[in-house]
């Protein structure tokens, strides 16, 4: 029994022994679990689908633009749905697989019947969405997925309401040239958000002739990053930007604070979530971050005491308002009278394609993203729907991690 | 001299998590020739019921840590008698329970999922995470706390294995099961041994890198990856050469990112491994188990 | 008697049975999306038999398998972005696969069983780690788009590439039984057992060993451009840890070492998430509960299990499995 190999050609008699107990009541149970779910198309009602990851590793972002999309719902919903249809969310959870989330968007269109999908704030799954919406002719508003190539090449059907990493990259290139600093470090995690980031941040400064005197990758289960912040420190930058997930941000920023680094930090967009401020306590006060929520616009403060008070407090990131926005998009081109007439005449995808064209002509929506006065710029050509000026809003952090309040620029400067 | 030293600490740092994984997996494979996936989970359960028990119960230090270290225990046991030794009794190859520990750890993250949810969670340290000076390098004590306690399991792994007559036994069976077997050695309580001691130490390895690495339910995966290549670099049979793999591993990287492009640092260890197989078939330092082909 | 022999030993029936009823399908289905499911059910089809040949017949464990099914679905996607007609760039990207094999083989082979599983691994997370990070070339994480596929001017439809799908399934599905029948097949049972023992009857184990995983990772090849054509697009997740463990549980619901293991496998494999939805939040606990059941009250997979069964219900007096080869270890 000892020797490996012994053991393993003993997995190779497929049929060695014969059976000592039946399995069909298991195999029975499995395959009943398999059979396909098939729900009723209820006729009066309109069917938008939500794919997107809410228990892998992005199930934050997931989660938080799910619960926005649940609020437009219930809104749209309460003042008595759109010309009599009430509306109705089919979520599925893509769990971060590209092959699985697209298997879920074809779901939607095919067998849902819904007439448009929100979801992908993750890259990958997110990309995934793309030829499925363009297969089945049915309009998909991609979320926070930054990767900038995505949207490049307009595909007829998709949309993206998230801003995407080169508009980061420049509205935190921009932030650096006009603060006055002339060297820059950089530290992402070897995950696809850090590094196509990062790729995105290098490309900006360039743009704008600033000098990156050092860039490092870390992986995120390394416990100790000091070869790479030493690395940074040595090369005396005066503003470091880190690209990370949540857990290791905290862990960067708590090893700067360790190798005593006093220089002023820029953090992208996941320490918008709580879970990096936590984590890094004290260590992450005074560092900024691009959001593209204005937390001093009304509308945006009733959206998060709405918020709070179904799902508990969250602060004032962009997450939960690019689900609330996507659905507000759709549900605006869904009053459409074109649409309307599409639906009740049974004709899903003609309702399809003119809510396609519904969302392009409503194309400068002013949603909740941006400063106030901004507005989406959808088009025939133009799929990415934030704008690049007025949209970035920089948030600092204080009060040991809890909170996000207005950036203080004038204190934001090299250090002598 | 001072960036070398800052990279030596790290290497053996982030070395000491992934040895004692490799050493925790190691140790299972020594006394039944299984490769356990679901190593990663015991550390992901250790991490999170840190948080359960300090946080949402708020117990006091020393029975929080007994209770999360009984979790995992009982987790051990769990995969024992539910998943190995069905398996075992079934006549199943060791690639079969292999995936059986697979499914396992799919079990375990789902279940962690029920109670936990899907969010990377705060865990609280039970030492300070403030910066403290060695000589001329920096560090704080969780990190050095990490370092003590691999060297401290090390020792006592080794004082278990060649300085009592049950770790007599215990090399007994991963020299010959059946010989051993044969000489009454009891190799089922030999496997319960490695089961519960290897949970043991992954479940110290989760209370000791929660507060860094926080904690999410899937984080068990990426876990058990470094710990398989620690393990197979350095030499599956023996646990210590299982952890001088992931001191190995850990320094290279640290070297990497150091000196070299950080951004590829990942796929040049892999390349690296891959290479040394190549060399070595049976690892760095596999020449026991080499002998026995 | 007779007839059960032959349902399970022949060459042609079942196959011809799998291709007739996959020709049916479409026929049946009322969605594009069940489309969807029964071509990938396919691919995964020809990717595990490719996994069941390496490790179910000759015993040599590869967990790169995912490397090589990325590695085929890049480098068709790179090579129809330089302009590349479908059938150049298909042959074109298998030949990359069948090199890249050659190349790391011959030092691979000479690992054996866990240490061989970790080297392949290896081999799979330095592409997987490689295609995210070289943005330039792989496009990064998004990957790349891959164009609607064009055969001499025609756009070939959802509906045709599947049927395109289950004739090549269909016919590796022939190719493996053709392998297992033969004397090839013998000599890869033999590799399983001793080697030894092997090489000193006359067989060239590194040869043969070399073959077989070329031919498997020509097969991974073959099922990533299949897979880059279905989900028209590539990305690094083609290469990722959660096809390996896509590979695996086929092979073990299937069952490895037989005839059918991976089309069985992929079946349930590709069905089972998609039933599983309606539990929510139990979704991950019971993916994982039913492949334990799975691999308890099944340990030969489901091909073992509809075999007891056949035997039990054909044969009742004489439950004894079929003969097989007695090349044995």
């Amino acid at each position: 029994m000892n020797n490996p190999i012994d053991l393993r050609s003993r997995a190779a008699h497929p049929h060695g022994e014969t059976r000592r107990r039946p399995a069909w009541p298991f195999a029975a149970l499995v395959l009943a679990g398999a059979v396909l779910a098939q729900p009723a198309w209820a006729k009066d009602a309109i069917k938008v689908c939500f794919v997107d990851d809410r228990s892998g590793a992005a199930a934050d972002t997931g989660i938080q633009s799910y619960n926005g999309f649940q609020l437009a719902l219930a809104e749209v919903n309460a003042a008595g749905g759109i010309a009599g249809h009430p509306v109705e969310a089919v979520a599925y959870d893509g769990k971060t697989d590209p092959q699985l989330t697209a298997t879920f968007a074809s779901r939607c269109a095919e067998d849902d019947g819904a007439l448009a999908i929100v979801g992908g704030n993750p890259a990958a799954p997110a990309a995934a969405m793309i030829p499925i919406a363009t297969e089945y002719e049915i309009p998909y508003l991609m979320l926070s997925a930054g990767t900038d190539n995505l949207t490049d090449a307009p595909a007829p059907f998709h949309f993206r309401v998230g801003p995407r990493n080169s508009q980061d990259a420049n509205a935190i290139a921009g932030l650096v040239s006009t603060q006055g600093f002339k060297r820059v470090a950089i530290i992402n995690n070897s995950l696809p958000f850090g590094t196509d980031s990062a790729h995105a941040a290098l490309a900006a400064l360039k743009a704008k002739n600033i000098e990156v005197v050092a860039q490092q990758t870390y992986d995120i289960n390394a416990t100790d990053l000091a070869p790479q912040v030493s690395t940074l420190r040595n090369a005396k930058p005066d503003v470091v930007l880190v690209f990370p997930y949540a857990a290791d941000g905290a862990r960067v920023l708590r090893t700067l604070q360790q190798l005593g680094m006093q220089t002023p930090r820029i953090v992208a967009r996941s320490a918008l979530l709580s879970t990096l401020r936590d984590l890094a306590g004290a260590a992450s006060d005074g560092v900024l971050i691009p959001n593209t929520v204005d937390i001093h616009r009304d509308d945006v403060k009733r959206l998060f005491e709405a918020y709070k008070a179904r799902f508990g407090a969250e602060q004032p990131t962009m997450y939960p308002v690019l689900g609330y926005d996507a659905a507000k998009l759709v549900f605006k081109a869904l009053a459409e009278p074109k649409v309307l007439a599409a639906l009740d005449d049974g004709e899903l995808a003609a309702a399809r394609v003119a809510l396609r064209d519904a969302i392009v002509a409503n194309g400068h929506y002013a949603g909740l993203q941006g400063r106030t006065g901004a507005t989406y710029q959808f088009s025939e050509s133009q799929r990415h729907g934030p704008p690049d000026d007025n949209w970035f809003v920089f948030v600092q952090v204080t009060g040991n991690g809890k909170q996000l309040v207005d950036a203080d620029l004038a204190a934001f400067t090299p250090t002598p | 001299m001072e960036q070398i030293g800052v990279i030596l600490l790290a290497g053996l740092t982030n070395g000491s998590v992934y040895g004692l994984v490799g050493l925790s997996i190691s140790l299972i494979y020594g006394t039944n020739r299984v490769i356990n996936f679901a190593q990663g989970e015991f550390v992901m359960l250790g991490v999170m019921s840190a948080i359960l028990f300090m946080v949402t119960c708020a117990l006091p230090l020393l029975p929080a840590i007994a209770a999360v270290l009984g979790v995992v225990l009982v987790a051990a046991l769990a995969l024992e008698f539910g998943v190995y030794q069905p398996l075992l009794r079934r006549g199943a190859p060791p690639l079969t329970i292999m995936i059986g520990t697979l499914a396992a750890a799919i079990i375990a993250t789902g279940a962690a999922l029920l109670v936990w949810g899907p969010l990377q969670l705060y865990v609280p340290n039970v030492l300070p995470l403030e910066a403290m000076r060695v000589g001329p390098l920096i560090t704080n004590p969780q990190q050095i706390a990490i370092i003590v306690v691999f060297a401290a399991l090390l020792a006592l792994t080794w004082f278990l294995l060649y300085r009592t007559r049950f770790g007599l036994c215990i090399r007994a069976t991963g020299v010959n099961a059946r010989v051993a077997l044969l000489m009454g050695i009891r190799s089922r309580r030999i496997v319960r041994f490695g089961f519960l001691f290897s949970a043991l130490i992954s479940g110290i390895v989760g209370l000791l890198v929660g507060p860094l690495l926080g904690g999410q339910v899937g984080m068990g995966v990426t876990l058990t990856v470094k710990g398989f290549m620690a393990a197979i670099l350095g030499g599956l049979g023996s646990p210590f050469a299982a952890a001088a793999g992931g001191v190995l591993i850990a320094l290279v990287e640290a070297l990497v990112a150091g000196y070299g492009s950080s951004l590829y640092a990942e796929p040049i260890i892999f390349a690296l491994i891959l290479m040394i197989l190549f060399f070595r078939p049976y690892g760095l330092l596999g020449d026991f188990e080499a002998g026995r082909h | 008697m007779n007839r059960i022999h032959a349902l399970g030993t022949g060459i042609w029936q079942i196959p011809l049975l799998i291709l007739l009823a996959g020709l049916v399908v479409p026929h049946l289905l009322s969605s594009g999306f069940h489309l969807r499911l029964a071509s990938i059910v396919c691919i995964y089809t020809i990717l595990c038999v490719g996994f069941n040949l390496l490790y179910g017949y000759a015993g040599q464990i590869s967990m790169g398998q995912q490397g090589f099914f990325a590695l085929g679905a890049y480098a068709y996607a790179l090579l129809t972005q330089a302009g590349w007609p479908f059938y150049a760039a298909l042959p074109a990207s298998l030949l990359v696969c069948a090199g890249v094999t050659l190349v790391i083989g011959v030092p691979l082979l000479r690992l054996r069983s866990h240490y061989l599983a970790m080297a392949s691994l290896c081999f799979g997370l330095i592409f997987a780690g490689v295609a995210s990070r070289w943005i330039d070339v792989t496009g990064g994480t998004a990957g790349m788009m891959v164009p609607s596929l064009k055969v001499a001017g025609h756009l070939v439809s959802r509906t045709e590439l599947y049927y395109g799908l289950v004739v090549i399934a269909v016919a590796v599905l022939l190719l493996q039984n053709f392998i297992v029948g033969t004397h090839l097949g013998r000599v890869l049972y033999s590799l399983r057992g001793d080697e030894t023992a092997a090489e000193s009857l006359g067989v060239n184990v590194t040869a043969y060993k070399l073959r077989v995983f070329v031919l498997s990772s020509v097969l991974a090849g073959l099922a990533g451009v299949g897979f880059a054509l279905v989900s028209r697009q590539v990305n690094p997740s083609f290469g990722e840890f959660p096809i390996l463990v896509t590979i695996l549980t086929v092979s073990v619901v299937g069952g490895l070492g037989t005839r059918y293991g991976a089309l069985l496998g992929a079946i349930v494999v590709v069905l089972a998430p998609q039933g599983l939805t309606a539990f929510g939040d139990l979704e991950t606990l019971l993916y994982g509960v039913c492949l334990l059941l799975f691999l308890l009250f099944m340990p030969h997979g489901l091909s073992g299990f509809l075999r007891a069964l056949c035997l039990r219900l054909f044969r009742p007096a004489a439950a004894k499995p079929a003969p097989r080869l007695k090349v044995s270890p």
